[in-house]
């Protein structure tokens, strides 16, 4: 995380990062002016400072969220079922997010976990070829 | 005329194909495994689908991905190039089930020319000169009463064959049934297909073929012959030359003529080849190949016509709009193939990551290539790079050409066919045109002797 914050970024959510970003490092206080705003953090006790030291040499375990990317493995065209995916929606294992139209046959696309869907990458009626990413679900 | 053709292939074939389609002001759609994601008929046509992963069967012969590439990119026509697809009758059959024009010949024609007994059969019917032999021979014990009457030595070759496999020289009587068993196993095991036919041996004889152009309201003409006698062990082409030297007038003229009669007796449309063994003044009818060559540049050189957009023409139903009086060859053509392969080693497929690529160019040089400098050789693949063609006035200025070039070539990463090819165009034999299909084998044997 930087301290550095994004243009079109609340105050209070720049807070927030910035207190973030503070007691992860070994400093006893943080001072931070930019135009017409201006933060301070203050540590009230050094064994803060030293166990805040510690956390930064031993980096927090990055939480594993696998993504399963479904992709066609027939050409043909991609037909969204009735019940039209969603960016954001859980999807159960073995649900059926699309299908691929070829040469009057559907092969289902369906999802090998259950989890979030987190990108939908084709839109219904497009062509698609052999290999191409369809759907990305974050596996739950 | 056609409006948007897929081209069902690869390589340089795939490319030639593209421009072929373009300078037609026709759409093209290429097709491409993940191997060829980055080659560059992908590039260079409209649009491009990728179906399947490397190996031939999951891609280039996949045909219900293909056949939906062409339906969804909205294509009415599928040009199959060469090798692959190209002479499949039952793909020509599902092309025009889906409303796609094959460009090539009718199905029909493509079965009974792809069967090597039944296309001899329809040539002799034609009265074109074919080898001495058999039909389909059912036992050992009809094999040996054919040999008799053929006379030995005599050729055991598969039906359905290609390639050499299920072939077998049988000089003597006593090598006959051994010679039998090994053909029709070595054919069921390659072809699912054991059938074997006889035919009399021709001792060294040289390789030419006859290019012939059939529109599809009954006009037929002929675009002269190429020597393709230059051939590795493996009977693949090596060089091949438009006119073929040294071959009669009166040869010449009957090779051109029996390749428009054939055509006309089986109702033939589109391109194609016909090939011969010739010896002396003798000229047998070997096989007809109904599709485009891959060394149909030296045609075009010579005939300065476009084949490839012939055929798109001909697929569209335009008439050819001349006839043979209106052709004249003109000068000679030689072309090279650049194979990724170790000529020095049995000729051996290389695949790997190529360097630097450098072409030759200059004053009646064309090349048709499909790689580039850093592109990638698929160990999947055909191992041709490229042809490089020359062509001249006279045939001793093609040769000289052709060695300018040569020399000038650079496809570093693997290595190639460059200098084998050089080796053959300094021979004597190659020089004064007197060469037969034993010629590079002979080479070949001398060196490592």
């Amino acid at each position: 995380m930087s301290p550095e914050h994004p243009p079109e970024e609340e105050p209070s959510a720049r807070a927030q990062r910035l207190a973030e970003f503070f007691v992860k490092t070994p400093l006893l206080r943080m001072r931070i002016e930019r135009e017409n705003e201006e933060f301070e953090f203050v540590r009230s006790s050094f064994a803060q400072v030293r166990g805040a030291a510690e956390q930064a040499a031993t980096p927090e375990p990055v939480a594993e969220r696998p993504i399963d990317v479904l992709r066609a493995d027939v050409v043909g065209v991609l037909r969204f079922g009735r019940h039209v995916p969603t960016l954001g929606e859980e999807v159960a294992e073995e649900r059926e997010l699309a299908a691929i139209e070829a040469l009057g046959i559907r092969t289902s696309v369906r999802a090998r976990s259950s989890g979030r869907l987190t990108a939908i990458l084709c839109q219904d009626g497009a062509a698609v070829d052999y290999g191409r990413a369809l759907f990305e679900i974050e596996r739950g | 005329m056609l409006r948007k053709v897929l081209v069902a292939n690869r390589g340089e074939i795939a490319l030639r194909i593209v421009r072929a389609c373009r300078e037609l002001g026709i759409g093209s759609v290429a097709i491409f495994s993940e191997a060829d994601r980055d080659s560059t008929h992908v590039r260079v046509a409209d649009e491009a689908f990728c179906v399947g992963p490397g190996p031939v069967p999951r891609s280039y012969l996949n045909v219900p991905n293909i056949i939906s590439a062409a339906l969804v990119s909205g294509c009415d026509a599928i040009h199959p190039g060469y090798g692959f697809l190209a002479e499949n009758a039952r793909f020509a059959e599902i092309c025009a089930d889906h409303g796609l024009k094959f460009i090539g010949p009718r199905p029909e024609i493509i079965t009974a020319m792809g069967d090597k007994a039944t296309a001899k059969r329809v040539m002799a019917e034609a009265g074109v000169a074919t080898t001495p032999g058999t039909d389909i021979l059912a036992t050992v014990e009809l094999a040996r009463e054919a040999a008799e009457s053929v006379g030995y030595p005599v050729l055991l070759k598969a039906t359905a064959g290609g390639g050499g496999k299920g072939m077998r020289v049988v000089e003597r009587p006593e090598d006959l049934e051994r010679a039998f068993l090994g053909a029709t196993a070595e054919a069921e095991a390659s072809f699912k297909d054991g059938r074997v036919y006889m035919e009399k041996l021709i001792r060294d004889p040289r390789h030419i073929e006859v290019q012939v152009l059939a529109d599809e309201h009954g006009e037929v003409v002929h675009l002269g012959e190429r020597d393709c006698s230059i051939q590795k062990p493996s009977h693949q082409k090596l060089i091949e030359e438009a006119g073929a030297p040294n071959l009669s007038d009166r040869a010449r003229a009957r090779l051109h003529e029996m390749a428009v009669r054939a055509c006309r007796h089986v109702g033939y449309s589109n391109a194609g080849t016909l090939e011969f063994l010739s010896s002396g003044d003798d000229v047998f009818f070997m096989e007809m190949n109904t599709r485009i060559q891959v060394e149909h540049p030296v045609t075009e050189m010579v005939y300065g016509i476009d084949l490839v957009k012939e055929q798109i023409r001909i697929a569209s139903g335009e008439p050819l709009g001349y006839t043979q009086s209106d052709l004249e060859p003109r000068g000679h053509a030689i072309e090279c193939r650049i194979n990724a392969e170790d000529a020095r080693n049995n000729f051996a497929p290389q695949a790997g990551k190529l360097g630097a690529v450098i072409f030759p160019g200059g004053p009646g040089i064309r090349i048709d290539t499909h790689i580039f400098s850093g592109a990638s050789v698929p160990p999947y693949y055909d191992s041709m790079l490229a042809k490089v063609i020359a062509f001249a006035n006279t045939r001793e200025q093609a040769i000289a050409r052709m060695e300018r070039a040569l020399r000038e070539t650079l496809v570093d990463g693997v290595a190639t066919t460059t200098e084998m090819c050089l080796e053959i165009l300094g021979t004597e034999g190659f020089r004064n045109g007197v060469y037969d299909i034993g010629f590079l084998p002979r080479l070949l044997a001398q060196r490592v002797g």
